[in-house]
Order: C-alpha cells, then structure tokens, then sequence
C-alpha cells in the first residue's frame, strides 16, 4: 500500500471527508467484518461492531498522528468494540456462553466428531481467537497483531503458536 | 508440523468468501457517516481530485491490497522499526525489599528506584506510543433517540411496582455476584426513580430519570464535569440522594502520546463523579475524582466505592518519562510504599482507589501493582486481581497457563496488600470463576492439557493466605468452563 495514498486520504479524513475515510474503510472493510464475525461468531453483532468501529474511528481520527498506523489503530477501535459487545454480553446474562453468541445448535455436539471451524474457536480463549483469526485467517504479523491487542512482540510470537496448535488440535479431532 | 504447513491448514479453514453484509458496503457507510456527522463534512474531498484520479487511485488501492503478501514464515524476525513501536520486553526487577511473609510482591524502596528501573526499560526500546482502551456504547430500547415519539415511555419493564398503596415497594436491583457488594450498571432503580444511562446515537452518553410514578423522564441529559464538559460513562451506583458515576475519560480512542497533567483528551484516566440527586430534575456534581489509568471495574461496599483502572506507562521522550511512571490518583503520585510489584511485571499497572461516597470532602486511599490483569472479583472484605500466564518457556510442560491470584483487603479506606497465590489453568475472564466462602477462595479453572491433549478444569480451593487447601483437578475434560454459580 502506497504510504503517499494512505497519506493523502487520511490527511483529507481529518479534515471531515467521508469519501475519503470511506476509501480507506474499504480496503480493511472484508478484514474487519471477517475478524469480528469469527471472534463473536455472530454476523448481526459483527455488523454492530463494525458499524460502531467506523463511526468512532471517522469521529477519533483528527487524533491519528501517523497515517502509517491507520491500520493498527484501526483495528484496536474494532478489538475495543468486539470485546464491549462481549462484556455487555456477560454483564446482561451473568455468564457469558460464547456458544449462545454463535450459531451452533443445529450442529453436532458429538465430541469425536470433527469439530468446525466455529466449534473449535469457540473452544479457545477471547485472546487466543482474537491472535488465531489476526494471524492465520488474515495473515497480520506478531508485530501488527501486538500493536492491535497492545501486548509484546515476543508474547504474541509464542501465543500464535500456541493456540495455533490448539486450533489445530481441534479441528482435526 | 512446520509453522508454515500449520498457517497453510488453518488458513485454507477460513471462508474466503464471507461476504460482507450491505449496510457495511462503502457507499453505505459513507451515507451514514455524512448523515451522523454533517458538521465534519469539509469542502475538500475526494471529488476535487477529479473522478478520474479518484478512479485510479480505487484501482491501485485494490491491485497494491491484493497482491500484497502478508505472511511471514514463523519464527518472525525483527523488523526494522518504523515510528511505531509495540509494548516492550520488562527488565527482571531491581528491587530487593520483600513484603513480610512468603509473596511474590516486591515493595520499592523508593521513588527514584521505579523511575530508575522505568529508565532502564526505555532506553532499550526507545519511543513508545500507545493505544487506550475504550468501551463501546449501548443503547438500551432506543430510550435515548429523542426521534423516536413517545420514547419517554418507553421504559423496559424491570419489575418495578408501583403500587403506594402497600408501604413495601419492591424494586429491581443489579444481578450482583456477592451480596452487599453492588456493582456498576448502566441501569439503576431505586423505589421510585428508573436511572439509565445510554447512548445519544452520536458518541456521547446520557443519563435519563424516569419517574414511574408518572412514566416520564425528570431529567434527560448529560453528565457534566466542573468545567461543563460532558463525560462519558462507564457505570452508575445509587446511594440515596447520591449518584456516582464512574467514567472513562471522554476522549477514549487515539492514537497518542501520554502527557503528565492534561487528563481530558490525552491519557488514559478514569473519573468518578458524585453527584446529589435530592432534586431529580438537576443533579448536581458535588465531587470528582481522578485516577490515572482506564477504567476497568469497580464495587461499591457499604459507602465504600473502590474503583480499578489501568495504567500504561507512555513516554514521547526520557525526559518526560519521569513524570509518568508512576500513577497519579487526584493528580498527586501514589506514594512508592504503596506500589508493588510482582514477580513478572508488566507493562502497566493496576490502580485500587478507595473512596466514601456519603463524605464529599473525604480523602482518596490508593494502591497500585505493576502487572496487568484479566479479572477482578470483589468479595465483603477482599479485592482480588487476577492475571492469566503462560509458561511458554518450557514448551514441553504439559499445562502451561496459570493464574496468579493477588489479594487485597479492604476495610473502608484502608486497603492493604494481603497475600499471593497460584493454581493451574485460566479464569477465562470471568468473575464468576472466583467464590469466597467462608474465608476461603474457590476458583474453578480451565486449561488446556497438551500431554492429554484435552481441556480440562478444576476447582481448587485456597485458604486466606491464598494457599491449596484443596483441590479437584483434571475434570470434566473435553470441555471448557463456561459459566459457575
């Protein structure tokens, strides 16, 4: 992605442009919709999460500085989103079961039957899902996905590999 | 298995072809925005580049996007830096001084040994930035879109009665974990009055005073701070004739740089906002209060309120980096005997304010430990403060996530460093996971059995001094604790 581009687009963004907000919007849109459907495994809240995400990141971005990091800023605004959405869940129904958020009770709760996709995320911890769709569904570095979830080059490396195996692990049960 | 041949399996299991719904298309968002924010539209925009060039530029944008390969083969090098630089490696801590007992906190000794060991960090890492949690907006049954007609009366029922013929008048209460320890909402009822907090459609927050004796609203506005700014707000407590709200500071997004004394705009503080509501129609604020930190929970005990936000230390340079190494609550740096630090810091802190709500004049007590946490849970007499790790040093352990378990107790104001525990496995966030029965600690977990290769739970139970007394493990396998009662 041309720096100069992204540069002059956000540039005309803060100075109120829709059309051009809505043009850096759409190279991330399919990727944002994509993360938030997979991480609350519901298309309706990941509609809310995104839509939520955009106006609040159309509204924030005079504070951007550096349009480089429109994408990571980007996508913490959606990590925030996704994880309220999460916690209202949790405080409006006491538990939170990450299965009532899904779709999945047309599907087989037989254990040795191979797991789904949306089975065997559902399986993982919030932090785990969120590092497993960032790196092995959109392919973001340890470094990206650390700047999006605020946590360290080095814990996000280790933590990629280890709920990578996990997902692995279930998927081929 | 190879990283790559992993990332190739789990790639190829994500639906490329999710679609994405219509109201998220472009042309839909764009409408939206110009029809929620008309005031930003600006008289420069894309069209005065001309359609052609605009035209090309959507062309190049989708060519550059789809040949670009993000992938990189694991393990990951360093990347040259560019401006923006992710959270740092933590030094092993300098600090020698122990609290009594067997802990894993460590007290500094001083002031300057904190700022010392912040030097330290920061000169390996050089310029930090950094990114403030915020929270989203909900808005309950449209109650706050005043297009909608008759929203005054559109209150959600939550089995208020309001018969005054019978002297009892029963009202709903917040579903709270531990009985006498209230927790924040965004709705509260006394006997009389509904209270709600919700979203305005346009980023800020509102409350709303609905009188069921009459069904409408006495008051439908927003919170106000000192300088008749508007605050958004996390969570409510009522008290009486008291209203206390407990805020994220107004603006929670951005990408920017910490600075030590402007708190609206530029860091991440929480407020607490006390507010005399004897006259429902005008609330007035009657005290605030601030801390460092984003707000992540708080309870309210008796007249108690005690309030948890985090802390990341952020620096545009050395010289400032002194000023914000240390939290401050009020604006006045919390004294280093009240810091602690545990054996694997972090990179923020956990502030603990304590305050009384019935004492507008009273003084704020406050505590801070260096290491971020997942989980809190709030029994009569004791906060704990929950962090998740993982072992992922020694990738032949079977079980490789632990809880560390710190708690504090409360008595009033005075909170005090009380003990530090272990036990296999996560909360997963929860504060549910977590039950204090007769002084001791019940704590159910989950972990993920790499030898079994299963999940698997457990129920341990530790005593005051946050030691096992007792334990049931490697149950329920297969299966991840999703909720505990």
């Amino acid at each position: 992605m041309s720096s100069k581009i992204i540069d002059s687009l956000v540039s005309s963004a803060k100075n109120g442009s829709a059309e051009a907000f809505g043009e850096l919007y759409e190279i991330y849109s399919r990727d944002m919709f994509r993360f938030a459907y997979y991480y609350l495994g519901s298309s309706a809240l990941a509609e809310d999460c995104v839509s939520e995400c955009v106006c609040i990141a159309y509204e924030k971005i005079g504070s951007l500085r550096k349009a480089s990091a429109f994408k990571s800023w980007l996508f913490k605004i959606l990590h925030n989103c996704c994880n309220s959405a999460l916690r209202e869940k949790i405080r409006s129904d006491g538990n939170v079961e990450y299965s009532a958020l899904t779709d999945l009770s047309s599907e087989s709760e037989d254990i040795n039957e191979k797991l789904s996709l949306k089975q065997a995320l559902s399986l993982l911890s919030d932090e785990d899902r969120e590092i497993v769709i960032l790196h092995y569904c959109q392919g973001y570095t340890s470094k990206e996905i650390g700047e999006i979830l605020g946590i360290k080059d080095a814990t996000v490396r280790s933590k990629i590999l280890r709920s990578g195996e996990k997902l692995r692990k279930f998927l081929q049960k | 298995m190879n990283n790559k041949d992993t990332f190739d399996i789990l790639h190829s299991e994500f639906d490329d072809d999710i679609q994405l719904p219509e109201s998220l298309s472009k042309r839909n968002v764009v409408s939206k925005l110009k029809e929620i924010y008309p005031e930003k539209q600006s008289t420069i925009s894309l069209k005065r580049l001309g359609s052609l060039a605009a035209a090309m530029i959507v062309v190049m944008v989708c060519a550059i996007v789809a040949t670009t390969d993000f992938r990189e083969d694991l393990p990951i090098e360093e990347i040259a830096q560019d401006n923006i630089v992710t959270q740092q490696a933590v030094n092993p801590p300098v600090f020698e001084n122990k609290v009594e007992g067997e802990t894993a906190l460590l007290k500094a000794n001083s002031r300057e040994e904190i700022v010392e060991f912040f030097r330290n960090s920061y000169k390996e890492n050089g310029n930090i930035y950094y990114y403030l949690s915020g929270t989203g907006a909900v808005d309950i049954n449209g109650a706050f879109d005043d297009n909608l007609k008759g929203s005054d009366a559109a209150a959600p029922e939550i089995g208020v009665t309001t018969d005054t013929s019978s002297n009892r008048i029963d009202h709903a209460q917040t579903n709270v974990q531990t009985e006498g320890v209230d927790e924040g909402d965004i709705i509260k009822t006394d006997s009389r009055y509904i209270y709600f907090v919700g979203s305005d459609g346009s980023g800020n927050r509102k409350l709303k005073i609905i009188d069921t004796q009459t069904m409408t609203a006495v008051y439908n506005s927003y919170f106000y701070d000192e300088n008749g700014d508007i605050i958004w707000v996390n969570d409510i407590y009522l008290k009486d004739n008291i209203l206390v709200a407990v805020c994220a500071q107004k603006n929670s997004y951005g990408y920017y740089r910490s600075v030590a004394y402007d708190y609206y705009g530029a860091t991440g503080s929480t407020v607490v906002a006390t507010y005399d509501i004897t006259d429902r129609a005008e609330p007035k604020l009657i005290r605030l209060e601030t801390q460092d930190g984003s707000y992540r929970s708080s309870r309210l005990i008796g007249n108690t309120l005690y309030t948890v936000s985090q802390y990341y230390v952020r620096a545009e340079n050395e010289e400032t980096l002194e000023n914000v190494c240390i939290p401050k609550v009020g604006g006045v740096e919390i004294g280093c005997d009240c810091i602690f630090l545990p054996e694997n810091m972090g990179e923020s802190y956990i502030c603990l304010t304590a305050m009384d709500i019935s004492d507008k004049d009273g003084r704020v007590s406050a505590l801070a430990v260096l290491g971020s946490t997942e989980n809190y849970y709030c029994s009569l007499d004791t906060f704990y403060v929950i962090a998740d790790e993982y072992n992922y040093k020694d990738s032949y352990a079977d079980i490789r996530d632990k809880t560390v378990i710190n708690a504090f107790s409360l008595d009033g104001l005075d909170i005090s460093y009380k003990a530090t525990g272990e036990v296999k496995g996560t909360t997963s966030r929860s504060q549910y996971s977590l039950d204090e029965y007769q002084d001791n600690l019940r704590v159910a977990t989950t972990y993920y059995n790499y030898k079994t290769q299963r999940n698997e739970s457990s129920l341990y139970v530790l005593d005051e001094n946050l030691d096992i007394i007792g334990k049931v493990e490697d149950i329920a396998k297969d299966e991840q604790i999703k909720s505990v009662r």
